[in-house]
């Protein structure tokens, strides 16, 4: 079903391709009242090994066994942009790519109208992207960066790419460049594969706000921002079996601290704060990219990480050959369960020995220790069309694997290599 | 001597005829407030960072098709870039919804026609292809 469905929707994309004039625009209608456009990723990827799937996005299935696969990392993105008059506007966007649950809301992934009060001020109201980091907004526009996938130590975890509200975006000259400030405020629900098991977050409100300056050849940022999980007093999504049995106070006389574990998966202080703060440099054909950034959680589940990454690429012609390293790193050392004490009744060990190993798994899996090497390169084959090829080696410690999708618990340090290829264009 | 001397000067005067790139001209409409543009307007209008003329009145963003040399040429001339990497540009600025790029024109005529027909139009072409029926307010080279 899910690949009829896959099926479906592309040829309901194809369908709004070959009716969309995209190549040029009407000269006899100058309002540029419609305009049709459109991104495309077309990509092979081979990664993950027995134990780790790749995973380019938190959504997406994982890739194991080294295997080559066509759609771990293809997209395709198609826009509406309406502009009836100078004030008013909106854009739709809709993007395709093989996820988790196949589901068609989440691939709307823009739908906003705007306002512009004057040239400085604009509104924007509807489901809008995150501007959460320098990429969030376009990563999956493969044409407008120069790797295969922005660094998964950065933005694998950043989860939400949209959230439905509105922002306020104020933008004024500064020395030699242009200072954007924006404000974002509504709520996100999105559908994650966690553990084999599809999980859905509720996040509300999120507040956030940017501070984006940029210039001929600069640009620096920073933002920061506030998610509130929904599920107050409620247990972590995708946790509930396993707390509710910890809960059970029968366990007391045996395993007096399974009620403080149950009580680790509850959302009682549900914020996660995100800060980031990146620059950019683009002159005499070198182009050098650093992001850093700090998540904070309260919540024990959701693991507080701190990642950083540096990219440096030189154009020579069409060509452009690129350097990245990337780290991810988790605040807290590894959360070690306290055993329970035998009953003397075998049934009853067998479970709460089970109980015990399902509680160490689901705290192993959530942190994260990592960093990759990247080397690459990006050909741009004509105005519209780039090729791309990287190879990713990354180290991943033990208990450290919280980006990737893992069929059991990592306990020994690994390494593993990434290979990718693919054409990413414009319409 | 004198021989070497005469054949560096010749050397040199090929590179520099093979350098030379066609001055790009910028036109606004004959009745645009606009009389003159500097190079950081018009990086401002071109690269996304405005819509809109120092008076306030929206713009009417010209383009020439992509694979044009007045296009390769004005964007080299402007920021140091190609068609393809103004393109990546655009594409981060069009697809998170914050700005569309210029509308495309098929040639310098139809631009020129363009600039005559809308007060508020800016556009480019080769000096060469351009007549007094619109005000030319830069050059790029």
């Amino acid at each position: 079903m899910a690949f009829l469905r896959r099926i479906h929707r592309v040829i309901f994309l194809l369908a709004w391709v070959l009716v969309a004039p995209f190549s040029h625009a009407d000269e006899s209608d100058l309002s540029g009242m419609f305009r049709f456009s459109g991104f495309a990723t077309l990509g092979a990827t081979k990664g993950g090994n027995e134990i780790l799937g790749f995973r380019r996005e938190l959504d997406r299935e994982g890739l194991y066994d080294g295997d080559w696969s066509m759609l771990a990392e293809s997209s395709v993105g198609l826009q509406l942009d309406i502009n009836p008059t100078g004030k008013w506007g909106g854009t739709l966007q809709l993007l395709g790519k093989d996820t988790v649950d196949d589901s068609w809301s989440d691939a709307v992934s823009w739908a906003f109208l705007r306002y512009r009060f004057n040239p400085d001020w604009t509104l924007r109201v509807g489901r809008i992207g995150i501007d959460q980091y320098m990429l969030s907004e376009y990563r999956s526009v493969g044409f407008s960066y120069v790797w295969i996938r922005p660094p998964m130590e950065f933005y694998t975890l950043a989860g939400f790419d949209f959230f439905d509200g509105m922002d306020l975006a104020w933008t004024t000259p500064l020395g030699s460049g242009t200072l954007m400030a924006k404000l974002q405020a509504g709520q996100i629900g999105n559908t994650y594969e966690v553990e084999g098991n599809e999980l859905e977050l509720r996040l509300k409100p999120i507040f956030g706000g940017t501070l984006h300056w940029e210039s001929d050849h600069w640009l620096a940022r920073i933002s920061a921002s506030r998610l509130r999980f929904d599920q107050r007093e409620d247990y972590f999504p995708g946790t509930q079996l396993l707390a509710e049995a910890l809960g059970n106070p029968a366990l007391a006389p045996f395993w007096p601290q399974a009620a403080a574990y149950s009580d680790d998966f509850l959302l009682d202080d549900p914020y996660v704060h995100y800060l980031s703060a990146g620059v950019a440099y683009d002159k005499h054909s070198w182009q050098v990219q650093l992001e850093a950034n700090h998540v904070d959680s309260d919540t024990e589940y959701y693991p507080s990480v701190t990642g950083s990454y540096l990219s440096v690429g030189r154009q020579i012609g069409t060509v452009t050959p690129f350097v990245l390293a990337a780290w991810a790193q988790s605040q807290n050392d590894r959360f070690i369960v306290e055993p329970p004490a035998l009953s003397m009744y075998p049934p009853l060990d067998a479970a709460l020995t089970a109980l015990a190993e399902g509680l160490q798994t689901a705290r192993d899996q959530g942190p994260i220790e990592q960093h990759t090497l990247s080397l690459g390169m990006r050909w741009d084959v004509r105005y519209d069309i780039a090729l791309k090829a990287q190879w990713d080696h990354s180290w991943v410690h033990a208990y450290g694997a919280g980006l990737w999708e893992q069929k059991e618990t990592l306990t020994e340090d690994t390494e593993l290599n990434t290979f990718s290829l693919n054409l990413n264009c414009i319409f | 001597m004198l021989r070497l001397l005469r054949m560096l000067t010749l050397l040199l005067g090929i590179a520099l005829v093979c350098s030379a790139r066609a001055e790009t001209v910028v036109v606004v409409n004959k009745d645009s407030p606009v009389d003159s543009f500097g190079r950081r307007e018009l990086v401002d209008l071109y690269m996304g960072r405005t819509q809109h003329f120092p008076d306030g009145s929206l713009v009417l963003r010209l383009d020439l098709p992509p694979d044009s040399q007045a296009r390769n040429d004005f964007y080299r001339g402007l920021v140091n870039k190609s068609v393809a990497e103004v393109n990546a540009y655009w594409a981060k600025l069009l697809f998170t919804g914050r700005a569309s790029p210029p509308q495309v024109i098929s040639n310098s005529a139809n631009v020129l026609k363009a600039v005559r027909e809308n007060k508020n139009a800016i556009g480019y072409l080769d000096s060469k292809d351009v007549d007094k029926s619109v005000k030319v307010v830069s050059r790029v080279d």
